[in-house]
């Protein structure tokens, strides 16, 4: 039996936000099944993604990998992408090792992300 | 063996001398011939009902860190024969595994069909995380679902080795045998609430137990403490003087129980045994696991448990995990070719240091470019020095990490 170690769940908090709720782990185990589940999801329509990252209790590179393809997909759209993870969490540091801020807006709620959207 | 001993006598009491009329020879070859063939049939039905009761109880129990598993299933040696036991070991969110033992009324083909019904069932009860009083609720709702009727027991305990508790549900089965790291065995308290199937409206209880390292839980099905000619009491006090002086390899341990408890090599209904035994993370952390991504995630949850246990705190852990999970990344990405192919994680306390290394038997290959590159980076800022040794036989990256203010031994 395969573990699928997190669980993705969508909701349109708002007409102009996607948001992608990730919770569990990501790993070279599912990244890449996450990322095409959240890429099926955002229409090119779509105004912006925000990925909450708030439950998501571990991420490696290929995590890391998994977001910058989505800012690269979302950016030649012309799209807004906000991450949001909770301040001085692990996933936080590996995030902003990776300098994931030079291609996402990071946040540290979904309502700061929604406010990110209305700034932008 | 009282069953057997009622065919002999019931043969003897065949009519003695040969048929009176003379066709009769024909009758009774025909006859017999009837007989020979209900017997194949009944045989090829046994069989059948054991090749799928066998092929829908895992041979492999999974890996789980800290935990060690070992289970049998035995089919009766009575009319009972294949009667629907079963047993499974579901691997769970945060290092916790689902333990299920049951006994499905009936017999036959049709036990071992509604057994597969009901294990499928338990695992997507407890894949979606639910409770185990929860999970027998839905259970007993699912049975009554089911178009062939008829009651089933089942026990479950989610086992979590990072907070050593059990958490019990019992739907009409005989309790566990816990054994703990003095040697003691008591059996698990708490109601035993309705079988499956036997009310519409039945409610579970749970209880948590501890299970400190070193503690053992046995799941069982009565066959193993039932008899003819002895009562469940007895049996199951015959099974908690066995708990006394249990091996400590389950494997082993399941082997004494039958060994011990069916002293005829027989089982008179069928049996099904697991056992788990909470192991103490060793002084260094040794382990194998297969070259795949589903690795991953074990390599990570025993390298976790082991920091714990070395007094390493959450933030720190945390990162080692990412450290040592990006150079098993590489280790399976790069190094070999398809296949079946293993490497190995290592973990030792040097001091005031941590030393994590990952070998492989594969020849390194540079990262090229994408996570692999962004992975080796990571290594460099989590750890204190990186050091990647490529030899001829595999290729060993050492990571190394000074940790103050960790636990003194």
């Amino acid at each position: 039996m395969r573990d699928r170690l997190a669980e993705v769940g969508f909701s349109e908090v708002r007409a102009d936000a996607i948001v992608a709720s990730v919770s569990g782990d990501i790993d070279g185990s599912n990244a890449a099944e996450l990322r095409r589940a959240v890429a099926e999801r955002v229409p090119s329509t779509a105004r912006s993604l925000i990925m909450d990252l708030t439950e998501t209790t571990y991420i490696d590179s290929t995590g890391v990998e998994l977001l910058f393809e989505l800012a690269r997909r979302l950016s030649a759209r012309r799209q807004i992408f906000t991450v949001v993870v909770p301040k001085g969490s692990g996933v936080r540091k590996v995030l902003e090792l990776c300098d994931i801020g030079s291609v996402a807006i990071l946040v540290e709620s979904q309502g700061d992300g929604l406010q990110a959207v209305d700034a932008a | 063996m009282a069953e057997r001993g009622w065919k002999e006598g019931e043969g003897a009491d065949l009519p003695e001398g040969g048929p009176a009329d003379p066709g009769g020879d024909a009758i009774l070859g025909a006859a017999l011939e009837g007989l020979r063939r209900a017997a194949e049939e009944v045989e090829v039905e046994r069989s059948t009902a054991e090749t799928l009761q066998r092929s829908l109880l895992r041979e492999r129990l999974p890996d789980v860190p800290g935990l060690r598993l070992a289970a049998r299933y035995l089919p009766g040696s009575g009319e009972a024969r294949i009667g629907g036991d079963w047993y499974d070991a579901i691997p769970l969110r945060d290092g916790r595994v689902g333990l299920v033992i049951g006994d499905v009324v009936g017999r036959g083909i049709e036990a071992a069909a509604r057994m597969a019904h009901l294990q499928s069932a338990v695992r997507a009860y407890a894949l979606e995380g639910l409770r185990p009083s929860l999970i027998l609720e839905r259970m007993n709702g699912f049975v009554q679902e089911l178009e062939s009727r008829g009651t089933a027991t089942l026990l479950l305990a989610i086992v979590d080795p990072d907070a050593e508790t059990v958490r019990l549900a019992s739907a009409g089965h005989p309790p566990p045998l816990i054994v703990d790291p003095d040697g003691n065995s008591s059996y698990a308290e708490g109601p035993a609430g309705n079988p499956l199937g036997a009310s519409l409206f039945p409610s579970y209880d749970e209880t948590v137990m501890a299970m400190p390292t070193g503690s053992a839980l046995v799941l069982y099905t009565d066959g193993i403490v039932e008899r003819p000619d002895q009562t469940l009491d007895v049996g199951m006090g015959i099974l908690a003087d066995l708990g006394l002086s249990l091996p400590d390899e389950p494997d082993e341990a399941c082997r004494v129980l039958l060994d011990r408890l069916l002293s005829d090599g027989l089982a008179h209904d069928d049996v099904a045994l697991l056992i788990a035994r909470l192991d103490a993370p060793p002084l260094t952390l040794d382990l194998v696991v297969p070259a795949d991504p589903t690795s991953l995630v074990s390599v990570r949850r025993g390298l976790g448990r082991w920091l714990s246990a070395m007094g390493v705190g959450d933030a720190d852990a945390y990162e080692l995990q990412v450290a040592c999970g990006e150079a098993c990344a590489n280790a399976i990405a790069h190094a070999y070719p398809p296949g079946d192919a293993h490497f190995a994680v290592r973990a030792v306390r040097e001091g005031s240091d941590l030393l994590i290394e990952v070998g492989d038997f594969g020849a390194w290959r540079p990262p090229r470019g994408g996570s692999g590159g962004r992975g080796l980076a990571l290594i460099e800022q989590l750890t204190d020095s990186l050091d990647i040794d490529r030899g001829i036989a595999g290729t060993t990256v050492r990571m190394r990490r000074k940790m103050e203010g960790m636990a003194q031994t």
